[in-house]
């Protein structure tokens, strides 16, 4: 048998393609239970406001229109100020899922940075991070950003970049365990031998090989940080001009809305923050058994 | 003029506190298109002596001495951005488990791409396409099979898209270490068939690490046989092989325990000897032959005194006391 002949006959029986990640997602029960929850959460919130627009000065009149039990002018109730609890609602959403992502690209770009860089110089480099990295992780996350929020004001630039500033240690650590081990196979080496800088060896060869791992990461952190700015508004140090979700329980609790039995103004912004944590834990965490070789005897 | 000279060379690794010569004093020549074995044992220093060459060593080993000259240029002390540019187009190195060494992210017909246009900038996407898929043709894989990822390939088609890749840029030296471990007998021999045909038909300057003797025969002509850090025996591969045991003319004791350990197809039916002991440990300093401890009619002399090469024919040389003329 000729070269080509053996060639063509082994051609055949390569392994089929393994299927897509957003596949295998919704596969897992998790995985679409979260999917599901997080479109529907960011339909609201992207469409809500257009659709029922919230206006801050649309006070109530008289005694009779502040904190009102659902109605049919207002679907679930009114505030303090008689405004619509529905309407606050829907644009609350907004500088929640703003400060959340926001904080989430500066955690993911310091975390993903760190951890690359710790893992493939390895030496002193690694050593220095890792302490410093070991510093924020065993601070108590919440205390520091009441502090920090207190010090540097309550505009959401200043939430979100506190909020991203204390939540990478854990990406940086994870990645850089990742890339120790990706850093000692035969690819590595191989790109070295050709002739490749150590930036191109980590941008273009090991990010990518890294890449779900930061996804799965990248999730877990925006449902943190959606938690954490909730955190913060609770207790007054949100943008008090930008109504969240968090302001929104902040107001109702000083107005004495809950001693007042006025659940729909309690448990409204409650619910949304539940349901949009919960939509990206639920897909982080099933991203994390999908991508995780550990929990799927993957190769 | 060779295209690959080196002289006296030595490596040697640091281990904490002390330290171990992986390699020592070996010379080996390579001309242009011609293709040269090495083989030995594992730990005898097959590896490290190949990643001396592009410099590719680990970070605890150094070069005390000797000279490794590419094209009449001094390699030895090179820095790290000059030797940058010998890479891959002066010398590909084909790894140890190279079918592991693709990008498992990257189709791979980009991942070659990346080394035509990371060393030739201003090639074209289209013209480095062109390249990708006339390099895969060389090896056996149809165009249609170019935008795959190296998990949709079997073990030897990833092998041979590692050989095509370590041939992008037209290198006039390719290192092969151990192309052929790792895969099933018959991927094994299309790989060597292939390296074979290459080399023939391209002209290809090869030097193949591997402890297989038979592979190093279907494709090398010369040979080189490394103990315990240094060359025991060099010669031509027919001389040294031959066809079988009987008409093998290896003179050394090592490499004639090495052709006995292998069964003979064509020959008599007789058991295949394996080689008692373990190569010495290199961390400690050597008095006399190194094969001593192991060698079956080592003398008095061979514990004490180190043999130096002899001249057995011409090409064929062996560091034996036993060879020496009386």
């Amino acid at each position: 048998m000729s070269l080509t002949e053996i060639v063509q006959e082994t051609e055949g029986e390569s392994r089929r393609s393994r299927p897509g990640l957003a596949r295998e997602l919704w596969h897992d029960r998790m995985g679409r239970a979260g999917i599901i929850m997080a479109i529907v959460m960011l339909l609201i919130i992207g469409a809500g406001p257009v659709i029922l627009p919230f206006n801050a000065q649309a006070f109530g009149t008289s005694a009779a229109s502040i904190l009102q039990g659902p109605s049919r002018a207002d679907w679930l109730g009114t505030t303090e100020l008689g405004q619509d609890v529905f309407r606050e609602f829907l644009i609350g959403g907004r500088i929640s899922l703003y400060v959340g992502i926001s904080a989430t690209i500066i955690a993911i770009v310091l975390g993903a940075g760190l951890g690359l860089i710790s893992g493939y110089y390895g030496g002193w480099r690694d050593t220095v991070l890792m302490r410093f990295t070991d510093f924020f992780l065993v601070l108590p996350t919440l205390p520091l950003i009441i502090v920090l929020a207190a010090l540097f004001g309550q505009s959401i630039l200043v939430t979100s970049l506190v909020i991203g500033l204390t939540s990478w240690p854990q990406t940086a650590r994870i990645i850089r365990s990742q890339v120790l081990s990706l850093r000692e196979r035969p690819l590595v080496m191989r790109i070295c031998s050709m002739g490749a800088r150590d930036v191109r060896i980590m941008g273009k060869h090991i990010l990518p090989n890294v890449a779900p791992l930061i996804l799965a990461n990248l999730v877990l952190v925006l449902s943190g940080s959606i938690l954490a700015q909730a955190a913060l508004a609770f207790l007054g140090l949100g943008d008090p001009v930008q109504v969240s979700w968090g302001t929104m329980l902040h107001n109702a609790f000083d107005s004495g809305a809950m001693s007042a039995g006025a659940w729909w103004y309690v448990l409204t912004p409650g619910a949304g923050i539940v349901a949009l944590v919960l939509a990206f834990s639920l897909m982080g965490h099933a991203l994390d058994r999908v991508l995780n070789p550990l929990r799927r005897g993957r190769p | 003029m060779s295209l690959l000279a080196i002289h006296e060379l030595s490596v040697d690794y640091a281990l904490g506190g002390g330290s171990l010569r992986a390699v020592d004093s070996v010379s080996l020549e390579v001309e242009r298109g011609e293709s040269v074995g090495v083989v030995g044992e594992s730990g005898c220093g097959k590896t490290t002596l190949g990643l001396a060459i592009p410099l590719l060593l680990p970070d605890n080993a150094t070069i005390p001495q000797g000279s490794i000259q590419l094209n009449g240029e001094e390699l030895v002390g090179l820095s790290e951005e000059a030797m940058r540019r010998h890479r891959w187009t002066d010398v590909a190195f084909i790894f140890q488990g190279a079918m592991n060494a693709l990008n498992p992210v990257q189709r791979v017909d980009r991942q070659i791409r990346e080394a035509i246009r990371a060393h030739e900038p201003t090639t074209t996407k289209d013209e480095a396409d062109d390249r990708v898929l006339s390099l895969l043709d060389l090896v056996g894989i149809a165009p249609s099979r170019a935008r795959s990822y190296p998990h949709e390939f079997s073990g030897g088609m990833r092998q041979r898209a590692m050989i095509a890749m370590s041939l992008a840029c037209q290198p006039s030296l390719l290192i092969a270490d151990e192309p052929t471990t790792a895969l099933d007998v018959i991927s094994q021999a299309q790989i060597l068939a292939l390296l074979a045909s290459l080399q023939r038909r391209e002209s290809l300057s090869l030097l193949m690490i591997s402890h297989d003797l038979a592979a190093i025969k279907r494709v090398c002509g010369r040979l080189l046989v490394m103990y315990a850090g240094i060359v025991v025996e060099s010669g031509p591969t027919r001389l040294l092989l031959g066809h079988g045991i009987r008409d093998a003319q290896a003179a050394h004791p090592y490499t004639q325990a090495l052709i006995r350990s292998h069964p003979d197809l064509q020959g008599e039916r007789q058991l295949a000897e394996g080689l008692t002991g373990h190569p010495p440990d290199l961390s400690r300093p050597m008095v006399g032959c190194r094969f001593a401890d192991r060698c079956p009619k080592a003398e008095d002399r061979c514990r004490m005194i180190a043999p130096v090469p002899v001249t057995l024919a011409p090409g064929h040389l062996a560091s034996c006391h036993l060879l020496e003329a009386t």
